[in-house]
C-alpha cells in the first residue's frame, strides 16, 4: 500500500523521521515494502499489504495505526452526510419525481447497498478538480480524469471503501439492480474489454442491462462522463469470497477488488458515501435528490473481554490493565468496562480482523512493542521423542549410500499424465508438463544420469529417497504415497553384467548394514542400457518398524573365530544356473560366511566351470564339509568336481 | 666349541633374515654353542655350576642381545626398501557420495532443535481440506485456499499439501501433549516455475505446545537459532506479523549481513531480510485439534528451506535444485 505522506498528514501530526516512521509501522505489523520515493513534492511510504487489515488499504487506516505508536491523535475527515435516514438503514426511496430505488436479488452476496442520487448544476466537464486532490491521487499513483471519478477514487483510498458512480441516464426509472449475472450475460468493462459472465459473477444493473462488476470494476458505458449531469453514487458491502473468485475468474485487478475481497464493515459503506457526496457538493455544488440503502441484517460490532493475565500467559509480559487499556484506546477501540483484572472491549468497525481474545492480545503487545518484551529461555522438561521412524531409517539409508559412493538426488515428484490409470493425477495444473504424481522414481534419476553423462561423467551413482503416489481403492483414502528408495549405476567400461551385478550388491550390502533379510520382492532391478540399471527399493511396503532386523553394529564377535578357506571346483550342466548353485551353498552350510566365485569355460560346451571359494569360521573340518558339499552339488546338479 | 667372541663379526657378515635365523640356530638352538656350554656345566661341582652358570647366564643374555640387534637391523633394513618407489605420486582416490544440498541444510537445522528436544515429525503429502486448511484456521473462504494457489486432486476434499502446517495438525491430533517437534517436507503450488518460484518447494515448521509457552520463549528459541543458522554475531528483530495460524503473530528478520543493515538490493533496501514466520498457536487451530486453549498454549514458526540452501551453496535458479541438475565437484 503506497501512502504519500502529505496525504497522511492530513489526519495525523508527524514529527519523527521517514526512517523512524517507517520503522515504526514495521515493528507493529506493517512492513515497509519498497523503500520511500519521491513524488513531485512528496515523499511515498510503501507498507506490505496485510491480509487480514483492510483497514490499512487506506491513507486515514494508516494514519489511526501512525497516531498510536507516535502518541498522536488522529483527526477523521468530517462530513455532515450520511443522513440520520441512512444511518438507521430504513431508507428506500424519496422524492417522488427523482427517484431511486434499490432491488437487492442477492441478499446472500451483498450484505449492504447504499446509494445516493445527485444532480449536478453543470455538465462534469466544466467542472474541475481542485489541485490538493489531483496532488494527491498523482502521488499515490492514480491518473486524474474527472471531478466525479476523481471523487471516488479518492474516498477509496483515503477511507478504504470503493465507490462508484453511474451516469442517470443509463439507470432506468431510478432503479438499481443487484443481481447474479445471467449465464453467458456480456459485460463491456472499462478499458474495453469484453467479459463474459458467469452465474457466480454479481453485477449491479439497470432493469435492463448489467452496469458494473459489483465490487470490481465499472462497464465502459454506463459511467460519468464529460456530459454527465446527474449520478448514481453507491458504495456496497459485498461477500468477499464472490468477489475474490471473479476476480481471479476474469483476472480483473482492481483497487476495489483488492478491497472487496476483504472484509469491510457495512458502516464503512455508509462513512464512506456520506464522505464521498460531501465532496461532490463541495467540489461540484451538486445536490442530493434521492437516497436508498439495502441493508437486509445490520451488522453490530463485537465486544470482546481482554482478561490481563492472558497478556502474560500468551506475550510472556506484564501489562497493567490501566496501560492495556491506553494502548486500546490509542487504536480507536473503546473500553466499556475496566476493572484490574479484566477489559471489556468494544471493537470499532474498522478492525473487522478482531475477532477474539488472542487479537486483542496482540493489539496490547505489538503497542507496547515486540522488542521490549522479555527473552526467556524455556526451561520445560523435554517432551516424549516421537520422531518419525521413517526420518530416522531414510537418515541410517542416506549414510549407507553415500558409504557406497552414491550421490544424493531430490527430484520433483510432479510430472505428466501419461494415461496410466494407477497414477494420481492434477485437476487444475498450471504446468502441463507437470500435471500428475510420479509412479517410480526412475524418470527423475535417468534425467539426472543422461545430464552428467553429457558431461562426461563415465561413472555415475545416483540414489533418491522419496515418494511415488498411486489411486487406492481404499474408501477412506482414495490414493496413497508410499516411500522408495531408488538408484542408478552407471559405468561407460564395465559390462551390462558387471553393471546389474554391483547393483546387486548394493542392494545386499545395505540390506547387511540394516539389518534386513534380503527377499526378492524388496527391491526391482531394470537394465537401462548397456552400461546402466536402475534398482527400486520398495522400502515402506518391507521395512515397517515390525520388520525383524538384526543391526550390523549388534553383530559384533567376542572371542574371534579363525577363518578358514577351501576351493571347490566343478563342472555344472549348462541347465543349472551357477547363481542358484551358490546360494544352495550358503542356505545349507550356515557356517560358510562367504562365497567368491570364477566362472570358466570346459572343453564340453554343455558344461559350466565353477570354482567356488569359501570361507568358513571356526573350527571345521574342512574335509568332511568339502565332501558333503560335493556329495549335495553332484546329487541335486549332477555336477562333476574335479 | 666356537668362541663366543666372535658372533658380532659373524653377525655383521650376515645380510638376510634367512642366513640370521641359521646363525641364532647355530648359537640358541637345542644343540647350539650356549646349550653345549650349559651341558659341560652339570660336570662341575655345585660351587663352580653356580658360578660359571651365573656367567653363562649373561653370556646368554649377551648373545640374545646381539641377535635383537641385528633383527630390528635387518629389518629396518628392508622397511627402508619398502618405499623403493615414487612417493610423490597423487594418492588412490577413495570415492563417497555426497549429500542433497537440501539435506545438509535439514541435518544443520536438526542438530539445533534436537538439542532443544525437538522430535522430526512427519505427515503425508496429499492432504485433506481438513488438515491442510480447516482446522489451521483457515476457513472455506479463505484466500489461503485459492485455485490458483492450490493443487488439487479431487477439489474441494483431496490436493497436495500447500505447507507442512498440516504436519502440525497431523501431531496434534494424534499426539498426547505436550509436543516438540519439527516438520522438514516437501510441498506443493501451483505455479508456472521461474528461477525464483517453483511448484515443488521445502519447507520446515516447527511446535512446542505445553503448559505456560509464551512469547518470550519463542523469542529466545527463534533468537538461537538464527545465531546458530547465520553465526553468532547475527543481530535478530522481531515484530508484529500476521499468519491465519496463529495470534499473536511474530516475524524474525535478521540484519542483512552483507550491508550491516545500511540497505543494499538483496534485502530491498530495508536493512533486514525476513527469515522466520512465527506465533502463538491461534485459539482456533487449538480448538480444532480438541485442545483446550486456556490449559494449553504454544508457539509455531516456519520458513522455506530453498532460499536457505540456494544461499548456502550459491545457487541462483532454484529450478536446478530438484531437476536433477545438481552435480558435485
Amino acid at each position: 500500500m503506497k501512502i504519500p505522506l502529505h496525504w497522511l498528514k492530513e489526519y495525523v501530526d508527524i514529527d519523527v523521521s521517514v526512517n523512524e516512521l517507517t520503522d515504526k509501522l514495521t515493528s507493529i505489523g506493517h512492513m515497509q515494502d519498497k523503500k520511500p520515493e519521491q513524488v513531485e513534492n512528496d515523499t511515498v511510504i510503501d507498507l506490505e499489504v496485510r491480509q487480514n487489515r483492510p483497514d490499512c488499504l487506506s491513507v486515514l487506516g494508516v494514519a489511526r495505526e501512525v497516531a498510536a505508536v507516535t502518541g498522536k491523535l488522529v483527526t477523521a475527515p468530517s462530513a455532515q452526510y450520511p443522513s440520520t435516514a441512512l444511518r438507521t438503514g430504513a431508507v428506500q426511496s424519496t422524492n417522488g419525481k427523482d427517484k431511486l430505488h434499490i432491488e437487492n436479488a442477492a441478499p446472500d452476496l451483498c450484505r449492504r447497498f447504499i446509494a445516493y442520487r445527485i444532480k449536478l448544476p453543470q455538465r462534469n466537464s466544466g467542472l474541475s478538480t481542485p489541485q490538493w486532490m489531483v496532488d494527491r491521487l498523482t502521488a499515490y499513483g492514480i491518473k486524474v480524469i474527472s471531478p466525479l471519478v476523481d471523487i471516488t477514487n479518492y474516498v477509496t483510498i483515503e477511507l478504504g471503501e470503493p465507490l462508484h458512480a453511474f451516469d442517470m441516464r443509463f439507470i432506468e426509472d431510478g432503479e438499481v439492480v443487484f443481481r447474479r449475472a445471467h449465464e453467458g450475460e456480456k459485460l463491456t468493462i472499462l478499458g474495453g474489454r469484453v467479459l463474459t459472465l458467469t452465474n457466480d459473477d454479481l453485477v449491479v444493473a439497470s432493469k435492463s442491462n448489467a452496469l458494473s462488476l459489483a465490487g470490481m470494476i465499472g462497464g465502459a458505458d454506463s459511467g460519468v462522463g464529460p456530459d454527465t449531469t446527474e449520478i448514481v453514487l453507491e458504495a456496497a458491502t459485498y461477500n468477499q469470497a464472490s468477489i475474490r473468485r471473479s476476480s481471479i475468474r476474469h483476472s480483473v485487478r482492481t483497487e476495489a477488488s483488492s478491497r472487496h475481497e476483504k472484509f469491510l464493515h457495512p458502516q464503512l459503506a455508509e462513512v464512506a458515501l456520506g464522505r464521498a457526496a460531501q465532496l461532490v457538493l463541495d467540489i461540484c455544488n451538486g445536490k442530493i435528490v434521492a437516497e436508498a440503502d439495502s441493508y437486509p441484517k445490520p451488522e453490530s460490532t463485537p465486544k470482546i473481554l481482554l482478561r490481563i493475565s492472558e497478556l502474560a500467559r500468551l506475550g510472556g509480559v506484564s501489562i497493567s490493565a490501566n496501560d492495556a487499556s491506553g494502548y486500546l484506546k490509542s487504536l480507536g477501540f473503546s473500553i466499556l468496562n475496566a476493572e484490574l483484572s479484566a477489559l471489556q472491549v468494544s471493537i470499532p468497525y474498522w478492525r473487522t480482523d478482531i475477532l477474539c481474545e488472542a487479537d486483542l492480545v496482540e493489539e496490547v503487545v505489538r503497542m507496547y512493542g515486540y522488542e521490549r518484551t522479555p527473552v526467556v529461555i524455556p526451561a520445560f522438561a523435554p517432551p516424549k521423542n516421537i520422531t518419525s521412524y521413517w526420518f530416522t531409517l531414510e537418515e541410517e539409508i542416506r549414510d549407507i549410500m553415500l558409504a557406497h559412493s552414491f550421490d544424493e538426488h531430490i527430484t520433483e515428484p510432479l510430472t505428466k499424465s501419461d494415461g496410466d490409470t494407477r497414477q494420481v493425477v492434477l485437476q487444475n495444473a498450471l504446468n502441463s508438463q507437470k500435471d500428475a504424481l510420479r509412479l517410480t522414481l526412475q524418470e527423475g534419476l535417468r534425467h539426472a544420469l543422461s545430464h552428467q553423462k553429457k558431461f562426461g561423467r563415465e561413472e555415475v551413482r545416483l540414489f533418491e529417497l522419496g515418494k511415488v503416489y498411486e489411486k487406492a481403492d481404499h474408501p477412506k483414502s482414495p490414493y496413497t504415497e508410499r516411500r522408495q528408495l531408488g538408484f542408478i549405476l552407471h559405468n561407460a567400461h564395465a559390462p551390462t553384467q558387471e553393471v546389474y551385478l554391483r547393483a546387486k550388491g548394493v542392494v545386499d550390502s545395505l540390506c547387511t548394514k540394516l539389518g534386513y533379510t534380503l527377499t526378492d520382492n524388496l527391491y526391482q532391478i531394470s537394465v537401462l542400457d548397456k552400461n546402466s540399471v536402475y534398482v527400486a527399493l520398495e522400502i515402506e511396503r518391507y521395512w515397517s518398524p515390525e520388520t525383524p532386523r538384526v543391526k550390523a553394529d549388534k553383530r559384533l564377535y567376542t572371542s574371534i573365530p579363525h577363518l578358514h578357506t577351501f576351493d571347490i571346483s566343478l563342472y555344472l550342466p549348462k541347465a543349472h544356473q551357477p547363481g542358484v548353485v551358490i546360494q544352495t551353498v550358503k542356505d545349507g552350510w550356515k557356517e560358510v560366511e562367504n562365497i567368491d566365485y570364477e566362472l570358466f569355460q570346459p572343453k564340453d560346451a554343455n558344461m559350466v566351470g565353477l570354482l567356488l571359494k569359501c570361507t568358513v569360521s571356526g573350527a571345521t573340518h574342512k574335509h568332511v564339509l568339502i565332501e558333503a558339499i560335493a556329495e549335495t552339488l553332484k546329487k541335486t546338479y549332477s555336477a562333476i568336481i574335479r | 666349541m666356537r668362541d663366543i667372541s666372535t658372533l658380532p663379526n659373524l653377525l655383521a657378515e650376515i645380510k638376510t633374515a634367512e642366513q640370521l635365523a641359521a646363525l641364532e640356530i647355530e648359537y640358541l638352538g637345542r644343540n647350539g654353542h650356549i646349550n653345549a656350554l650349559a651341558r659341560t656345566l652339570q660336570k662341575l661341582s655345585p660351587e663352580e655350576r653356580k658360578e660359571k652358570g651365573a656367567q653363562l647366564n649373561a653370556l646368554k643374555q649377551d648373545v640374545l642381545e646381539l641377535f635383537e640387534r641385528k633383527k630390528d637391523e635387518i629389518q629396518n633394513e628392508q622397511q627402508s626398501h619398502l618405499t623403493d618407489f615414487d612417493t610423490s605420486l597423487p594418492g588412490i582416490k577413495q570415492k563417497s557420495g555426497h549429500l542433497h544440498p537440501t539435506s545438509l541444510v535439514v541435518r544443520e537445522i536438526y542438530e539445533y532443535f534436537t538439542y532443544l528436544g525437538y522430535s522430526v515429525y512427519e505427515g503425508p503429502e496429499i492432504e485433506t481440506e481438513e488438515y491442510n486448511f480447516a482446522k489451521l484456521n483457515l476457513p472455506p473462504d479463505h484466500p489461503a485456499r485459492e485455485l490458483q494457489d492450490t493443487l488439487y486432486i479431487l477439489e474441494p476434499e483431496y490436493l497436495l499439501r500447500t505447507h507442512t502446517s498440516s504436519v502440525e495438525i497431523r501431531c496434534l491430533t494424534q499426539e498426547k501433549l505436550p509436543v516438540k517437534i519439527i516438520t522438514p517436507g516437501k510441498c506443493y503450488r501451483n505455479e508456472n516455475t521461474n528461477a525464483s518460484n517453483n511448484a515443488i518447494f521445502y519447507q520446515l515448521e516447527g511446535l512446542f505446545i505445553d503448559k505456560g509457552v509464551h512469547m518470550g520463549h519463542l523469542k529466545a528459541t527463534l533468537d538461537g537459532f538464527a545465531r546458530f543458522l547465520y553465526g553468532e554475531n547475527t543481530i535478530t528483530r522481531f515484530r508484529c506479523k500476521y499468519y491465519p495460524q496463529v495470534e499473536p503473530g511474530m516475524g524474525m528478520d535478521i540484519q542483512c549481513q552483507l550491508c550491516q543493515g545500511v540497505g543494499c538490493a538483496v534485502c530491498k533496501y530495508r536493512g533486514w531480510l525476513e527469515v522466520v514466520g512465527a506465533g502463538m498457536v491461534h485459539p482456533n487451530m487449538l480448538s480444532a485439534c480438541g485442545i483446550d486453549g486456556e490449559e494449553w498454549s504454544g508457539f509455531a514458526f516456519g520458513f522455506g528451506l530453498d532460499r536457505l540452501v540456494m544461499m548456502r551453496y550459491g545457487i541462483t535458479d532454484i529450478r536446478s535444485l530438484y531437476n536433477g541438475e545438481l552435480v558435485w565437484k
